[in-house]
């Protein structure tokens, strides 16, 4: 057993304490979680030493929730409870969906994004996701032998706003604390390029079940950079199986098989395609009702007949070499991600596009996963000097909605992250006080034709003659590539409340009923999980503070600005050693604004140091 | 100096440790750039608390801004007129060169609808000599005779060029594709 660390009254927790942390690849098909031990990244098997868990989650009507493996294999027993592929849906509405009159579900049409009615009740993509990631959770706490300090999940790179705050929502509902939302090809880039140790630029080209993503990546003196992302988020691995299977219904003579036969054909297309990858030619035997004549498939024929499928990749990684002012001759290397670039005929078609053979040391599976655990351990603050840094882009441009349903984008696609922006808008009625804003994200010039991601509402702007008022909206989109948006008033400096009302996501309160259902139903307390959160999280802050005032505490801080943070640090460290989960936060808060400008001259300082370190150097 | 209050927001060039001139050694650039994004990115402060995660995202985004601003010419031009006080509200394209607008504009209307890629190919050509001269232009006037009322007029066509040659690249990329 484990002893109990007290820490003396006053010290910060041994500083240099590994933190445990993984990545954690949400895929649509399937999902893996990875961790860095001793040094090297490494694949979390579950108790029969498996990788893979299958992204399906089956609803009991006794309320009970099972996940991976056994639900995939017995999906037929209860299609409609068994949820697979449900990354399709995260963030989604409805009428986004075009294939859901084909899929068993039932689907409830709700603002925003759609839901799913189960033997266990109504349930949100939210949900279900978050039960991939507890099971997730569970095998590394397991392995890792303690409670996880954060997790890196991985996205598309084509993922928007609503998809990654939805991604963003399952991890917080699975009880992880999401240190980063990592974009799945800049997770391969890691991957590879702490193997091999690389300098340059390197493409990664990444079919996924559903999606192609393709992301050009600098690496340069430990910093990577991707320049450009771009992807055809309707064009994915399925695609090739749907070609086979049209290929074997024709060879069948069939034209419309019922459901039962559809899905037994598809699942013959796609391990044909799977075959394919290891052998010249497959022989397929149909099934009976499909009059049961054995057929062969050769590699010929099937590149025959996904040529121009194919093609149709190298569109978009020709509009992000020339977004990232590239020519295919200074392209180092091509790593390959997701399990559909297995196929040989793709390979030869990727080495031919790039003039040299593709990378694939690293099996296509795991790779992302790999680099996310990596990054993770990164962020938890495990390595020392010698770590990297990520900068990536956001993948899809951010507009306001003008007269006439038009796009005025704010935020250009590509654009290095954190990005903030600021826009200036005025009123255009006397005594006008509150003003809309749509918020859309997309390359096309019609609203219509972009997603929309949240209606803004400016109230509190002071009455003033039509045009008079200049209000700034500054839109910031962080690291993990989410949107906020604040607005103030400029000639009189009020502060114009926001008011989200977020298109296609979850609200704070849908996501707070959320989290208590599922601590009721795991028979954990809500108030006792929620305390806990908190805890850790001011904890975190005590520590972040202890070590900013021993680093700087002396060179930048008055006297009696010192004194003020100390005492905000004791009202802090006496609430952590109470109960009340309200004086925690305020406590929180106040240290939190009385280190503000604290942080802001640490962070001034930190850069002239380090530039007049450089210009040194370099004489 | 704090990026939340603009009056002691430093200056692009200032942040990124460069003269404020045209002729910047793009190697130093990059370079700063990444020393300071090492400094203050939100990845940073991953495991850290509150304020100093909101100053590091305040932080990196300005440092983003100031390379991408700083990065490309024609941009850079643009914020080194403005810093020298020059308000763009007051500035207009030169009569003269409204002739010329009209001319290229139709051209490259022409060989767009045409989708010929030789011929967009032989346009792009002769309006990168264009811009090349004109960048030649605008470098004298910033450094040499510090005319910043002149170059501003200069980064107007310069911006002109910009917005066609992007039309004709879209054009070229979608007539061989």
């Amino acid at each position: 057993m484990a002893l109990l660390n007290i820490a003396e009254p006053g010290m910060a927790t041994a500083p240099h304490q590994h933190r445990l942390a993984v990545g954690i690849d949400l895929g649509t098909t399937n999902s893996l979680v990875a961790a860095v031990r001793n040094g090297s990244g490494s694949i979390l098997d579950d108790d029969q030493g498996r990788a893979l868990l299958p992204s399906a989650v089956r609803y009991h009507g006794d309320g009970c929730v099972e996940v991976g493996h056994e639900v995939l294999a017995r999906a037929q027993e209860d299609p409609a409870n068994t949820i697979v592929s449900v990354k399709r849906f995260m963030g989604r509405g409805l009428n986004d969906v075009e294939e859901s009159t084909h899929l068993p579900y039932h689907f409830v049409d709700e603002p925003g994004m759609l839901r799913l009615d189960t033997a266990a009740g109504v349930k949100s993509p939210v949900e279900i996701s978050a039960e991939v990631l507890k099971v997730m959770r569970q095998r590394a706490e397991q392995t890792l032998g303690g409670e996880l300090a954060g997790a890196v999940i991985t996205v598309p790179a084509y993922f928007d706003d609503a998809q990654r705050q939805a991604t963003r929502d399952a991890a917080r509902l699975a009880g992880l604390h999401v240190l980063r939302l990592l974009n799945e090809p800049t997770a391969a880039a890691v991957a590879y390029g702490l193997d091999h140790g690389s300098e340059g630029v390197f493409a990664v080209y990444d079919l996924g079940g559903g999606t192609f993503d393709i992301s050009i990546l600098r690496m340069q003196r430990g910093v990577f950079e991707v320049l450009a992302t771009n992807g055809d988020s309707a064009l994915g691995g399925d695609d090739f199986d749907r070609l086979v299977y049209a290929w074997l219904l024709e060879q069948a003579g069939m034209e419309t098989p019922d459901i039962r036969e559809a899905r037994e054909l598809w699942a013959i297309a796609r391990h044909a395609k799977e075959t394919l990858s290891e052998q010249q030619q497959t022989e397929i035997v149909l099934p009976q009702a499909l009059d049961g004549k054995p057929i062969t498939l050769s590699r010929e024929t099937f590149a025959a007949l996904t040529r121009e499928l194919l093609k149709k990749t190298f569109t978009p990684v020709r509009r992000a070499l020339r977004d990232a002012a590239l020519s295919i001759d200074e392209i180092k290397g091509v790593v390959l991600v997701g399990g559909a670039t297995r196929m040989p005929h793709l390979r030869d078609a990727v080495a031919e596009f790039f003039g040299q053979a593709p990378l694939t040391d690293l099996d296509p599976d795991q790779v992302v996963a790999l680099g996310a655990a990596i990054q993770a351990d990164v962020l938890a603050g495990n390595r020392g000097a010698d770590d990297w840094l990520l900068l990536d882009v956001i993948p899809l441009s951010l507009g306001i909605e003008t007269m006439g349903g038009l796009v005025e984008k704010i935020i250009p696609r590509n654009a290095t992250l954190p990005v903030a922006r600021a826009q200036e808008f005025t009123t255009f009625k006397d005594g006008q006080t509150a003003m809309s804003l749509h918020v859309v994200q997309g390359e096309r010039e019609l609203v219509t034709d972009c997603r929309s991601l949240a209606r803004f509402e400016l109230r509190g702007i002071p009455p003033m003659a039509a045009g008079a008022a200049r209000i700034r909206v500054t839109f910031q989109v962080d690291a993990d590539g989410l949107l906020s948006v604040s607005a103030r008033e400029q000639t009189s400096g009020v502060e114009a409340a926001v008011t989200v009302k977020p298109s296609y996501c979850l609200s704070d309160e849908e996501v707070a009923r959320m989290l208590t259902e599922s601590h009721a139903h795991a028979g954990d307390d809500a108030q006792s999980r929620a305390w806990r959160e908190q805890q850790v999280d001011a904890q975190r802050l005590c520590d972040a503070t202890r070590s900013a005032l021993a680093e700087d505490g002396e060179a930048l801080l008055s006297d009696a600005e010192r004194r003020a943070i100390d005492e905000a640090l004791q009202a802090l460290e006496s609430a952590l050693a109470g109960t009340n989960i309200q004086t925690l936060k305020q406590a929180q808060e106040q240290l939190n604004q009385l280190t503000t400008e604290f942080a802001a001259r640490r962070m001034n300082n930190s850069i002239q140091t380090a530039l007049s370190g450089r210009s040194v150097a370099e004489l | 100096m704090s990026p939340n209050t603009n009056a002691t927001l430093p200056d692009y060039f200032t942040l990124l440790g460069l003269n404020p001139v045209f002729a910047i050694d793009t190697q130093a650039l990059d370079s700063a750039y990444h020393t300071i994004q090492r400094q203050v990115h939100p990845d940073k402060f991953a495991h850290s608390g509150g304020s100093e995660q909101r100053q590091a995202a305040q932080w990196a985004s300005l440092a983003n801004e100031a390379y991408r601003t700083l990065k490309q010419p024609v941009q850079r031009a643009r914020y080194l007129v403005e810093l020298r006080g020059v308000d763009f509200n007051d500035c207009a394209l030169p009569e003269g060169f409204l002739f010329t607008q009209l001319n290229l504009r139709e051209a490259v209307e022409k060989a767009r609808t045409g989708r010929n890629s030789g011929e967009l190919t032989d346009l792009k050509d002769s309006l990168q000599n264009e811009y090349t001269e004109l960048h030649m232009r605008l470098a004298g006037q910033l450094d040499g005779e510090q005319n910043y009322a002149r170059a501003a007029q200069t980064v107007l066509i310069l911006q002109f060029f910009d917005k066609l040659l992007a039309e004709v690249d879209d054009a070229l990329f979608e007539a061989e594709d």
